[in-house]
């Protein structure tokens, strides 16, 4: 009874030891729902950690862009040749471009996304730190990426992908991730603008406080722009109580809302 | 100057309140987002599935004619997080929708509020 009661003293002890952060993380109240005066202040329970449930607050941008200009065409530099085809030709779901029940995009199709739309999308994701690497799973499409972090090198000739190849490091309290290796099969927003083979995305991770995140975008991709790409950081707040939900898209699902909704929504009834 | 303090967070409450979580990846270019639109709807079928939830319902107009619309919403996941079930609606459920009307005049809108017949509201999202 003794060794059981030393032993439960001891598990006791142990979970004591490690609890302070893992409840930093999960059981602290929100507090406000808006976001912060600019301040960097950090704690110790914060900093290089970025576990939990995030989700994007709301801006006040138009309706239709609400929460959705992590990737800001305000300040997009000029497309390039190629850039302009593929800009041209994209059938967008969002902005002045958009037309209801004609838009066309790798998601219509049940197809993977990628950053960084991935990373704009109006859903949640979870960051998941484990050593040496760390996970993002997003709603949107029960997608997750693996970031590097145990020091190696971005790969020098990667084959094409969705997600790309990422790797990630702290520089003081920021968390900054590189990414090469992407296809050109998907946009970098909503608006139609283009991603091509040749883009360097870089990440910044910056936790103002225990609740509010900043992430800042950048597109380096000098086939598709002039110029690097540079978004204003984009603020998410910490959800304690939320679950990443499923979320897949299943072809029967899309093609049910496809032909009775999407479409059906852009057709004026005849008279 | 007494006043201006509530008016304030009146008007941040309200400008928060109004900016939902809209549609993900399909695109909201169909609805006229700036304008609602009530409807004294009959439910005829209930879709609480991905990609968006689908409230199909019916519409009698004074001389008694059915049409047959479709209010488009956010996803299951989402609306769990604001008070949603699959459960929420039913066929014959008989409810005030309140939603964003379609800019070419379709009978497919997109849903921003539910008013039961107790009184009750349930909004499609809130600000998080």
């Amino acid at each position: 009874m003794q060794v059981r009661f030393a032993g439960s003293l001891v598990v006791l002890i142990a979970g004591l030891s490690f609890s302070p952060s893992m409840l930093a993380q999960t059981s602290q109240p929100s507090g406000t729902s808006k976001a912060p005066a600019g301040t960097s202040a950090t704690t110790t329970s914060t900093t290089h950690d970025l576990s939990g449930v995030w989700m994007q607050y709301a801006d006040g941008t138009e309706p239709g862009f609400a929460r959705m200009n992590g990737v800001d065409d305000r300040v997009r530099p000029p497309l390039t040749p190629w850039g302009q085809a593929r800009f041209d030709t994209a059938k967008p779901l969002m902005g002045p471009r958009a037309v209801g029940g004609a838009e066309d995009s790798a998601a219509l199709h049940c197809e993977p996304s990628g950053p960084p739309q991935l990373l704009i999308l109006p859903n949640p994701f979870e960051f998941v730190q484990i050593p040496g690497r760390v996970f993002m799973f997003f709603e949107e499409l029960h997608i997750w990426r693996t970031i590097w972090t145990d020091g190696r090198p971005l790969p020098k000739d990667p084959d094409p992908s969705w997600l790309g190849y990422s790797v990630g490091r702290w520089e003081d309290n920021t968390f900054i991730v590189e990414t090469v290796g992407f296809n050109d099969k998907v946009w970098a927003d909503l608006a139609g603008n283009p991603r091509s083979e040749q883009m360097h995305l870089t990440e910044r991770y910056h936790r103002l406080n225990h609740d509010t995140l900043e992430q800042q975008i950048v597109i380096d991709d000098p086939k598709s722009y002039t110029k690097t790409w540079v978004s204003p950081p984009k603020l998410h707040k910490l959800e304690p109580t939320w679950e990443i939900a499923e979320w897949f898209c299943a072809t029967s699902e899309e093609q049910t809302y496809d032909e009775q909704v999407r479409k059906p929504s852009g057709v004026a009834p005849s008279k | 100057m007494k006043g201006m303090l509530p008016r304030f967070f009146a008007m941040l409450f309200g400008f928060f309140m109004v900016s939902v979580p809209l549609l993900a990846h399909h695109g909201n270019s169909a609805y006229d987002m700036s304008k609602t639109t009530s409807y004294k709807a009959t439910i005829t079928k209930f879709e609480y599935s991905n990609p968006h939830t689908q409230v199909w319902f019916d519409v009698t107009d004074e001389k008694g004619n059915v049409e047959h619309w479709v209010a488009e919403t956010t996803n299951p996941g989402m609306l769990n997080r604001v008070g949603w079930t699959r459960d929420t609606l039913k066929p014959g459920d008989q409810v005030t929708l309140i939603a964003n009307p379609n800019k070419v005049g379709a009978r497919v809108v997109f849903l921003e509020k539910v008013v039961f017949s107790d009184g009750k509201e349930l909004t499609t999202a809130k600000a998080f």
